[in-house]
């Protein structure tokens, strides 16, 4: 039993920590990346104003913050029913109607377990159930119609602002 | 093989329970406290030949290793903003008097940012010609000696009664630290020139400047690009109401107003008797007795107390004695409708006390308890009758 405990404890600090090196498995199929950025307005040189995204710069409550996930097929099969899973990180409110994903169903939930669309999403509020405001959005998921051919990438974002 | 994978799934469940506890840190009311570590990860799931796949988890740079915790976290630390509110408290003039020191004017400050800052304050006078939102008075004149002290009692929010400065215990002439969201009550204390007159205006700026928490020296804005895990300044200060923006520093503007007395004073004489015409049509010929009025009348703001009023009896008369409040009297006071009398001992000794008297020189005194004070408005102007008689 002591022996159990210790590979437990073992396990459990490369899980959390350096977990990749610790578990090396087979790769998957897809390839997910997630990035972070905000909108900056650039003016060139003709002097009109474009907004860009650029990396995270200066982060400061109020701030709003585009995150991204990127799903890349790096199989040589079709990858059927992707679904993007992501929660709002905390600390963060979603900014209504930003989720974006091409050819994606986007649901909603508050517990991350029952997921809805928008404006169908129902919170338990004092023992009554209301529809959620879209602040109380704390998951999001994108579910692709579209099959993710080999080689292909997709993306999922949405904006959320620091509390 | 079967135990070991069992283990990996605790492995998996207590990271998750580690996850909840570090992300429960409470926000501030003003915003997320700056350091505070922002973490995403997503998961997608998917079928290969509908066969459906391990999930896999996000990294910043792409990950494909399917499985719980073989993602990383895309993550940043929030940075520091520097904010911060300066007003007046209470939207009035404070009145003063000339020559009266340490005259305080009141003020709130709030770190409206997300970390602890210090601030350093400065009172000081504005240019003539200032005004302030609540009061029409231009600034007229500059108040000296401009200290600024803070409060020592703990600010609970701008409508805390109950507070004001008091010299032995504010003392504090900045502020180490306030945390987010907190504030404090900031008083300018100045003194008022003797010179000021009734009316005139004096705006008094604080401003207060965020500064490093303790050590209060200045803070810089972070130049350049972010650094994902390091905490930037950034100043977040607006520029209403003419203030400047983003230059972490505030203020707000009061007004000092001279309120003070302001005393006419007006002389009439009339022909009561003459030894000849009696009482009707009297002529002023010797003998003849004559009535003297002196009317005070305060077109100021303030009370004025404590007077003086003397009158030397004009040459070639001499005093008459016995002349009111049936002979008991030889001075009448009135102030609007009430009449009171006193008398004016001769030989410069006020021996019954009541404030009136004469000089050896022939100059009569009236003072406090028979005068003491001369209210605002014509209605509580002072009239002090005495008579004389012509030789």
């Amino acid at each position: 039993m002591n022996t159990g405990k210790k590979v437990f404890a073992f396990a459990m600090l490369f899980a959390c920590g350096m977990s990749s090196q610790a578990f090396a498995q087979q790769k998957g199929c897809i390839e997910l990346k997630s990035t972070a950025q905000i909108e900056q307005e650039v003016v060139d040189a003709k002097g009109v104003k474009t907004k860009q995204l650029v990396e995270v710069t200066k982060v400061v409550p109020g701030a709003e913050v585009i995150w991204t996930v990127t799903a890349s097929n790096i199989c040589k099969q079709t990858s059927d029913a992707v679904t993007i899973n992501n929660f709002v990180p905390e600390h963060f409110t979603y900014v209504a109607n930003s989720a974006t994903g091409p050819g994606a169903d986007i649901a909603y939930s508050v517990d991350g377990k029952s997921f809805a669309k928008s404006g169908e999403v129902t919170v338990l509020d004092s023992g009554a159930t209301r529809k959620a405001r879209t602040d109380e959005f704390k998951h999001i998921r994108w579910s692709f119609k579209d099959s993710l051919q080999p080689g292909a990438s997709t993306f999922a974002s949405f904006r959320a602002v620091l509390n | 093989m079967q135990s070991s994978l069992k283990q990996f799934k605790r492995a998996g469940l207590a990271c998750v329970a580690f996850g909840v506890i570090a992300v429960s840190q409470q926000a501030l009311a003003i915003g997320t406290a700056a350091s505070t570590q922002i973490n995403n990860r997503a998961t997608v799931s998917y079928q290969v030949s509908g066969v459906s796949q391990t999930p896999i988890e996000s990294s910043p740079t792409g990950n494909s290793t399917p499985g719980t915790n073989n993602g990383a976290n895309t993550q940043f630390v929030v940075d520091r903003k520097i904010d911060l509110i300066v007003q007046e408290v209470g939207a009035a003039v404070t009145n003063v008097t000339p020559g009266a020191n340490n005259q305080v004017t009141t003020f709130f400050l709030r770190n409206d940012g997300n970390d602890t800052q210090g601030y350093t304050l400065a009172g000081a006078n504005e240019a003539n010609g200032a005004t302030v939102g609540f009061s029409a008075i231009l600034d007229a004149f500059d108040m000296t000696n401009v200290r600024v002290f803070v409060e020592s009692t703990a600010c609970t929010g701008i409508g805390q009664v109950g507070l004001s400065y008091i010299a032995a215990s504010d003392t504090a002439t900045s502020v180490p630290t306030l945390a987010a969201d907190a504030c404090a009550f900031v008083y300018v204390v100045s003194d008022t020139p003797i010179s000021a007159t009734n009316g005139q205006g004096s705006v008094v700026r604080l401003t207060a400047t965020a500064r490093v928490p303790t050590t209060l020296a200045a803070l810089t804005q972070t130049a350049g690009a972010e650094t994902a895990t390091v905490v930037d300044v950034v100043f977040a200060d607006t520029g209403t109401g003419g203030q400047t923006a983003r230059d972490a520093a505030a203020f707000a503007d009061d007004i000092y107003v001279i309120s003070a007395a302001a005393l006419s004073v007006g002389k009439t004489s009339t022909v009561i008797s003459d030894p000849f015409n009696l009482l009707v049509n009297p002529k002023a010929i010797p003998g003849a007795t004559v009535e003297y009025a002196i009317t005070l009348t305060n077109t100021g703001a303030q009370p004025a107390s404590v007077l003086t009023i003397t009158d030397p009896i004009p040459t070639n008369t001499t005093f008459a004695t016995g002349t009111y409040n049936a002979g008991a009297s030889n001075v009448q006071i009135s102030v609007g409708a009430t009449i009171t009398f006193c008398l004016a001992e001769a030989g410069g000794t006020d021996s019954n006390a009541d404030g009136c008297v004469r000089t050896a020189g022939g100059v009569l005194t009236v003072g406090t308890p028979a005068l003491t004070t001369v209210a605002t408005g014509a209605g509580n102007a002072v009239t002090m009758r005495f008579r004389v008689t012509i030789n």
